[in-house]
């Protein structure tokens, strides 16, 4: 669904991605994981066209990234920002702006089961947005990247700020909207226990290139690389 | 008003140096060259002014015009910081205000295309427009620099450029047009306009100075509506690339 071929990315003369190449299957849940500056999030950027690279290739169903506009490629591809970010004055402005975006009814039917899966009452609609906890601002960015019913949804680092209980939640939730929208889900997590419970595959970055790319079973057993090794007991 | 009343009034400046000077302020040197400079510009436009009233001649009167606007959007666009091309924004933007609004004077019959007429008019809207300018691009500048988390949300969400950003251009736009209305409520009541009264000191009755200054207010409005509105309708564009990503080198 998603292939990456020989992408590199620098940035005031310095290389932050260095040749990547990767491809991600439809319906795949993988993690990226990686010391903090290795360019994941740079990486997730590029794959729903919020930031460009400088050589390489990106497909995106076959079709050069470049050649889709890149508001049709945001609309498929959805992006959770790390720090939970609401804008305008109620919450409902937030849920309502994708829709209103793209022209469509809002689905009322959908919007409850959302927030009955986010563990959220709908009063929490009527709120303004600076009364919400920040759980529950992620909580509510979450079901704003999935209004459009994205087909890929990018994560990054979206628990970083939240408690064990949210982050529990919205765990949960993500696992559960997985398996039945069937949705291909890139998850940037700094956790090594959230890797193990998330996705079924994970890539490791370091210093901008792909240091290990296999199962997550296989990222977690025992023979593995010093660097990883070190990464994942720190 | 004689030279010799005038140049008795620089009693007036005295008493601005000798504040200066006693409370340490350190004004002393700016107040002497501003005074200079005041005197010798408007003595010498004086001049120029004179000779181009007589003349008479709308090439000539078109010429100022567009070198008034020049001056002024070099003025303005030093308030754009790295944003790119804001001399030729502040250009279009200004000299499109001031164009609409006075072929609209000049049709309605209110003023004449006329050097004594036109250049003193355009050199009010040109000034106001200048400062709303400035104060648009800078607050645009602003706006980015402290939100583009919120415009890159948008864009993420698969809004337009002009869509992810038009709270920012709403918000700029006002506070560049906010001093003139501002000034609009209070005029008459805080401030007499100084066109309103050099017109009434140089003897017209108050009367028709009033009517002058009541278009004048119009005007500046609509000017300052039309240079803030275009300019920052052309800005907000540099802070996107062809791919509808955020420059990054702009905030
Ligand atoms: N616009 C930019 N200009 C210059 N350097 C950048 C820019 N964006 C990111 N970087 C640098 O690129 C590297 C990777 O950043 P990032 O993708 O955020 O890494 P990660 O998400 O893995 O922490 C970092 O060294 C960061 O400082
Ligand atoms: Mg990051």
């Amino acid at each position: 669904m998603i292939n990456v071929e020989d992408i590199s990315v620098a940035r005031n003369h310095q290389t932050i991605l260095k040749e990547i190449t990767l491809s991600f299957k439809e319906g795949e849940f993988i993690n990226i994981m990686g010391p903090s500056g290795s360019g994941k999030s740079t990486f997730l950027k590029l794959l729903n066209g919020l930031e460009s690279f400088n050589g390489g290739v990106i497909r995106y169903d076959g079709r050069d990234i470049l050649e889709i506009d890149p508001i049709d490629l945001r609309r498929e591809v959805g992006y959770v920002f790390q720090v939970p970010y609401l804008f305008g004055e109620k919450v409902r402005e937030n849920i309502e702006y994708p829709i209103k975006l793209g022209k469509l009814e809002l689905d009322e039917d959908y919007v409850t089961e959302m927030l009955t899966s986010l563990n959220l009452k709908k009063e929490i609609l009527d709120k303004k947005c600076k009364d919400l906890s920040g759980g529950e601002q992620q909580r509510i960015s979450l079901l704003r990247s999935l209004m459009l019913r994205p087909k890929v949804l990018l994560l990054d680092e979206i628990t970083s700020s939240l408690d064990p209980i949210n982050t529990k939640l919205v765990e949960e939730f993500i696992k559960d909207i997985y398996k039945k929208y069937h949705i291909t889900i890139i998850l940037v997590t700094h956790s090594v226990e959230q890797a193990k419970r998330m996705g079924s595959r994970t890539v490791f970055f370091k210093e901008g290139t792909v240091f290990m790319d296999s199962t997550t079973e296989e990222f977690f057993s025992h023979q593995q690389k010093d660097f990883i090794k070190e990464f994942i007991e720190s | 008003m004689s030279i010799l009343t005038l140049s008795f009034t620089t009693v007036l400046v005295l008493i601005a140096l000798s504040i200066s000077k006693t409370q340490k302020i350190h004004l002393e040197k700016d107040i002497i060259i501003g005074v200079i400079r005041a005197t010798l510009q408007l003595s010498l436009i004086g001049i120029v002014l004179t000779y181009i009233f007589k003349v008479d001649n709308w090439i000539i009167t078109t010429v100022i015009l567009l070198l008034m606007i020049f001056n002024a959007s070099q003025i303005a666009a030093k308030r754009g910081g790295q944003i790119k091309d804001t001399k030729k924004t502040a250009y279009v933007s200004i000299f499109l205000g001031a164009s609409i609004t006075i072929a609209i004077l000049v049709i309605t019959g209110a003023i004449s295309y006329s050097p004594s007429e036109v250049i003193p008019v355009s050199g009010m809207i040109v000034g106001n427009s200048m400062v709303a300018l400035g104060l648009t691009f800078k607050q645009l500048n602003n706006n980015f620099k402290n939100k583009y988390q919120e415009v890159e949300i948008k864009l993420a969400l698969g809004a337009t450029e002009k869509t992810a950003s038009i709270d920012l251009i709403r918000d700029a736009i006002r506070t560049g047009m906010q001093p003139s209305v501002d000034s609009m409520q209070t005029l008459g009541i805080v401030q007499l306009p100084g066109m309103m009264t050099g017109l009434i000191l140089a003897g017209q009755s108050p009367v028709l100075a009033i009517r002058y200054q009541i278009m004048v207010t119009f005007m500046l409005i609509s000017t300052v509506s039309i240079a803030t509105f275009s300019g920052a309708l052309i800005t907000y564009k540099r802070y996107f690339n062809a791919r509808k990503q955020l420059n990054r080198s702009m905030i």
